[in-house]
Parts: C-alpha cells; structure tokens; sequence
C-alpha cells in the first residue's frame, strides 16, 4: 500500500499515465540539435540567432559590464603581478634553463584515439605555428558575440562550461567549413589548430569528415582515401558515411 | 537544398518531434541523435518544394523510412538486435516504485509499443504522444479519417491489454 501511496502522491493518475507522460517526457539533448545543425553547415545561423536574442533582452549591457569589471580586475592583478616579478626576475632567469619549454611540454602529450592521431598524421608539419590562423575567424565570430578578446580566452577556457565549449567548438567548425570551399589547404592548416583545441571535442566524427573534404578538394587523394577508411571503420553508422563511402570511392577511381 | 537559415528553422522547429518519433518507432537511444540528423540531412536535400504547412508530415515519412532501415540494420546484427530495451514485457516485472524512474517507464513503453504492428503505433505515437488530432494524423498520414480511428481503437485496445498484463502481476496487486 505504501508504494502505491507513494506513486499516487508522485504522479497522479493510472499506470498508464505514467507510461504514456514518460514518453511525453522524451526529449533529445541540445548537443544533438547542435549536431545536426553543424552537419546540415548552418551552425552559424544558430549562433546568429541567438546572440541577436541575447541582444533583445538587453543582455548585452549586462556583459558589457561584466566586461569592463573583468578588465579592471586583470588591470590590478597584472599591477600586482609587474611588482611581485620584479622582484622575482633574477630567480627566474636562473630557474629558465632548467624548464622545458611550454611547446615541448603540449608536442609530448599523447593523442587518445587512434583516428585522432591519424587525423593529424594525414598533413604533416602542423605545429602550433598555425593556431593564430584557426583563432583568427574565431575571434571574429566572439568579438561579433560581444566575447573577449583571445588573449583573455584562454586563460578562462578551464573555466568554461562545457556547454560553452560546444559552442566553441561548433563555431571553429563552422569557420573551417566557411574556409573549406574557398582554400582547402588553409582549412586543413584550420582543422590542426582545432584538433590542438578541441582534442577530446564531442565533434571528432565532423571534425574528421571535413578533414576528409580538404584533403579531397587540396587533392591529397591519397590521404583522404586512408583517413575515409579509417572514419568508416571507427564510425560505420555514422549519418556521414554515405558521403565518407562516396568520396573514398571516387578518389581510388 | 535549402538554404542555411531555412534548414536551421526547419531543425529548430521539429528536431523535437522528429527525434522523439524516432525513438518510439524503435530506434534505440544510442542511435537516435544520428538516426534525427540523417533525416534532416535527407530532408534538406529533398525539401525545396515542400509546402510550410505540409513540413511535419514530410518529415515524419522520412522518420518512418529511416527507422525501418534501422530496424533492418538491427536485424542484420543479431548481437543488438534487442536495441537497448532489454526489458521485455515478459520479463520479471519492474515493481511500481521502479516506475518512478521515467527511463524504466519509457522501456516498458518502448516494448509495448513493440509489439504493436507499425500502422498502430505509428497512429498511437501521433494521438497519445504527438497529440495530435486525428484529422492532423488523418492528413499527415494521408489515410482516410475511419482508418486513423480503427487504427487507434485497436492500438488502445492492444496498450490497454498489455497494461492489463502488467497490472495482473503479483507486484501490483495490493491487498487492502
């Protein structure tokens, strides 16, 4: 009697209500709709829409502010800082030639997943020399979202929510994209930067399918065949592999 | 193809119904966010001529479609050929406060619904979870009005009896 006491309380009504509202109930999550929207190319319009909401209910000023405070705040904390290193300088150039070099430290760090690291493989020479490219469209894009600049973005990036880097994460996809008609190879160059960023991103499968475009359209055929097979094998019912299936098969013609 | 912000309208206002649709129709929850964007990316491609008012009803004929060849593919992998309902109506039955948990409730429901033909469910989906009315279903089917209502009498009459099932068992029964 307690359990049935219990369920009334909870959810008035029969068992088949409750059977019928949980289906109700079923929803997708947003990253799914973010998804598909970056698969169908119009993430953009998404983020458009939305800055121009968050525009409308005045939010705008609120980060404005938010904004200003922050760089008031870095002002005084960099002051502190001037001070403290001054007095800090000879210690630290004696320590200098002990510590390995922030570049070295990020080049030792193991790639998780196999197609991860193949990905990177299939264009060679893709240091961190082209992040600045990837950030350029990037800071575009959060500037036009009333963002910071990047020279804060990445000492708050550990910060972020992990909703905010989705976002991000849609938005760099969506330059690359952008870029991809116009100079393939400039999105590859894109793509390195953002496999860096976005190394365990929730959107590798696209990341690799547009990998797999500029590899096709800057006609390294050959990589782009290998890092194909390899997408359908790690993902073999994936929406993508259609597509994936149609271009391994058009370049091993 | 339509263009960007006319796909981003299209997935803003039905991505919804079209995922939850799925979901009902059998596509099990580790597949359905791809099975969802492979209709749309269908949809988009196809949908140039498509009239505003009869979108949903497009969309729910390419849902049908690719949930049948996702069924089709399960079948071809006996190893999940159950999805990730593995609770059958059959099977010792969840107590009433494991029904609190909506996950558990949806997989009974997900196998009910699994044993109802598909013309049923598909009408049964629309009224009970869509809320459509049958005139909507009528339309978005393309079925006569008679035939909705036939087929969501026998749907009710199956869910009720697979209820019923459930009910009898000892864990439902309360002595006063």
């Amino acid at each position: 009697m307690k359990n049935l006491q219990r369920i009334a309380d909870a959810y008035p009504g029969e068992l088949e209500d409750i059977l019928l509202s949980s289906m109700r109930d079923d929803a997708p999550s947003a990253e799914a709709r973010k998804r598909t929207l970056l698969a169908l190319g119009c993430a953009g319009v998404a983020v458009g829409v939305s800055t121009t909401a968050a525009a409308a209910s005045g939010a705008t000023k609120v980060s404005t502010w938010l904004v200003v405070g922050k760089w008031l705040s870095i002002g005084v904390v960099t002051s502190v800082a001037a001070l403290s290193v001054a007095q800090e300088v000879p210690r630290l150039m004696a320590r200098q030639s002990a510590t390995p070099s922030a570049r070295g430290a990020t080049a030792s760090q193991p790639a998780t997943r196999k197609i991860a690291r193949s990905a990177a493989a299939a264009v060679p020479a893709e240091s961190g020399a082209v992040a600045p490219i990837a950030e350029a469209p990037l800071d575009g894009k959060l500037a036009a979202a009333g963002g910071m600049p990047s020279s804060a973005r990445s000492g708050t990036a550990s910060s972020n929510s992990s909703d905010s880097q989705l976002t991000k994460e849609v938005q760099s996809l969506d330059a690359v994209r952008d870029t991809l008609s116009r100079d393939p190879e400039r999105a590859l160059k894109m793509l390195a930067a953002q496999q860096h960023e976005f190394a365990h991103g929730a959107l590798l499968p696209e990341a690799i399918l547009l990998r797999i475009e500029a590899l096709s359209a800057s006609g390294q055929q050959a990589a782009a065949q290998a890092l194909g097979r390899e997408f359908l094998a790690a993902y073999p019912g994936s929406p993508h592999a259609e597509m994936v299936r149609g271009i391994v098969a058009r370049e091993s013609r | 193809m339509l263009d960007s912000r006319k796909v981003h309208e299209l997935v803003t206002a039905h991505f919804d119904f079209v995922w939850r649709s799925l979901r009902r129709l059998g596509v099990p929850a580790a597949t359905v966010d791809d099975a969802a964007q492979q209709v749309f990316l269908i949809a988009s491609r196809k949908m140039l001529d498509v009239p505003y008012a009869a979108q949903r009803s497009f969309l729910f004929g390419v849902a049908l479609r690719v949930a049948a060849e996702e069924r089709r593919a399960r079948k071809r992998r006996p190893e999940d050929a159950t999805g990730d309902s593995h609770l059958s109506i059959e099977d010792p039955a969840p107590g009433p406060e494991e029904l609190l948990d909506r996950g558990r409730a949806r997989s009974i429901i997900d196998n009910i619904l699994e044993a109802m033909p598909l013309e049923m469910r598909t009408v049964f989906i629309l009224f009970e979870v869509e809320e459509l009315r049958m005139s909507e279903i009528s339309a978005l089917l393309e079925l006569p009005p008679g035939t909705v209502a036939s087929r969501l009498r026998r749907a009710r009459e199956l869910f009720q009896l697979a209820v019923g099932r459930l009910k009898a068992r000892p864990e439902y029964r309360v002595s006063p």
